[in-house]
């Protein structure tokens, strides 16, 4: 259900990141979620407008000669939404239901 | 030792609130304690524990909305970057007040019910409330909070699982917490009329699982918590996810405590913010640091894999139930008293006691 590369990537709409000493924190109404390393700076690219594809493209400009992280920044892409801390949108879902043909 | 920084505060605001539970988690003698910490002091409290590292706070208490300064400690804890998060029984609280928390930040309310239905529900709250707590979910929807339904469990509700969710979905929650009752404070007075039969429970659990397979087939349904309760799962609770490691509480006189029930543990001290730092209060009482990580714990749990798991359950549960919180949960099968909870959940009988 996490595998369709074109699905857009979101925050849920009641998530919040914070910044503290220790690192950052996904924060969701009920629930916190420590972020390691450079997570917070991948949900951050997480608008509702890029996909996977174009989170990667985005890290990849940031950080060129890092193609081996790719798999790595999948793996997260997928835990945090099975955590709820990051909402898949399919394309063409909002399509669907207003266009039905 | 290592003291990791808390990420959530439950900030008990008050003991006061015009429900009476059975299974109310205030002390029993709460009337005897003196509400301590005025609008400025909290504010303190949320600029601290946000520098200490806290992230999410939830204004609790009691009811929360009995305090007429509610707003003026909202305002506290956006001003600290907390995110505030409302744990309401819906009243005294009304819509119009909910809006003026919306405007100044509020982010997500928790609403309680005590059954599917007003006549279960006011019968077991003690007080007519079922009405205002429909008005203050759909208010928090409509301002484009979040909404979470809380119901907590017993004999007298679980056959209404399958209503309370449809409730729930009708509102338009985004989580449903379905709380199996734990034994503490007044629940444990009405311990034997609370309890369950294991009939009861899984059939809950399947009308749980249903719901979330119909759920996942249409897409979208609050998402739904329902964990077996610990006297009925042969393992302890990871309670609070560890003493003192994630969630820090002050109560209403000021207490910094590990949960909301560990201050009633004798011999145990903690310190109160109107004294000290939250930080100081955090890392340093030796009422923080007696039951933090593994290095206390006695055999069974010593040797136990999953000490890094359930950290040993509940210290309060077995105070309680062995009267010394140094024991192995008697939750758990392993523990040399875990009779003492096997027994219980054969007890019952009818008519629970209202909280006083």
């Amino acid at each position: 259900m996490t595998s369709d590369p074109k699905e857009r990537l979101a925050l849920p709409r009641h998530a919040a990141l914070k910044h503290r000493h220790h690192g950052s924190v996904l924060v969701l109404p009920e629930h916190a979620i420590r972020l390691a390393g450079s997570g917070a700076e991948i949900l951050a690219l997480c608008d509702g407008e890029r996909d996977r594809r174009a989170v990667h493209e985005a890290l990849a400009a940031r950080y060129p000669d890092t193609d081996e992280l790719a798999v790595e920044v999948d793996r997260f892409l997928t835990e945090m939404i099975e955590m709820g801390g990051l909402e898949a949108v399919s394309p063409g879902t909002a399509a669907a239901v207003s266009e039905p043909k | 030792m290592n003291v990791e920084a808390p990420l959530n505060l439950i900030a008990e605001l008050t003991y006061r609130c015009p429900l009476q539970c059975p299974y109310c988690s205030n002390p029993l003698a709460f009337r005897e304690r003196r509400e301590a910490l005025t609008a400025e002091d909290w504010g303190r409290v949320f600029e601290q524990a946000s520098r200490l590292g806290v992230v999410h706070v939830g204004l609790t208490g009691g009811e929360p909305s009995t305090r007429t300064d509610l707003e003026e400690i909202l305002e506290f804890a956006v001003a600290a970057d907390l995110y505030p998060h409302l744990v309401t029984a819906g009243v005294p609280l009304d819509p119009e007040r909910l809006r003026g928390l919306a405007a100044r930040g509020l982010r997500s309310v928790q609403v309680s019910f005590q059954d599917a239905g007003a006549a279960g529900s006011d019968r077991i709250a003690g007080t007519r409330s079922f009405e205002q707590k429909l008005r203050i979910s759909e208010s928090t929807k409509a301002l484009d909070l979040a909404l979470t339904i809380n119901c907590v469990l017993h004999r007298e509700n679980l056959e209404s699982v399958g209503e309370i969710i449809r409730l729930a979905e009708e509102l338009g929650a985004d989580r449903l917490e379905l709380a199996n009752t734990q034994y503490h404070g007044w629940a444990l007075e009405n311990r034997a009329a609370l309890m369950p039969t294991r009939e009861q429970l899984a059939n809950a659990s399947a009308v749980v699982r249903a719901a979330k397979a119909r759920q996942s087939e249409n897409g979208g349904g609050p998402k739904m918590l329902f964990v077996l309760p610990d006297y009925f799962s042969d393992r302890p609770k990871p309670c609070m996810g560890g003493w003192g490691k994630l969630a820090m509480v002050v109560d209403p006189t000021g207490r910094v405590l590990p949960c909301h029930e560990a201050g009633e543990i004798p011999g145990l001290e903690f310190w109160n913010v109107k004294e000290r730092s939250v930080e100081d209060c955090w890392v340093s009482a030796p009422g923080m640091n007696a039951y933090r990580g593994t290095d206390w714990m006695p055999d069974p749990c010593r040797s136990c894999p999953e000490k890094e798991i359930d950290f040993g359950g509940c210290r309060c549960q077995a105070f309680r139930l062995l009267g010394d919180e140094g024991l192995t949960d008697p939750a758990c099968a392993l523990s040399p008293h875990h009779s003492e909870i096997t027994n219980a959940r054969e007890i019952r009988t009818d008519g629970f006691v209202p909280r006083r």
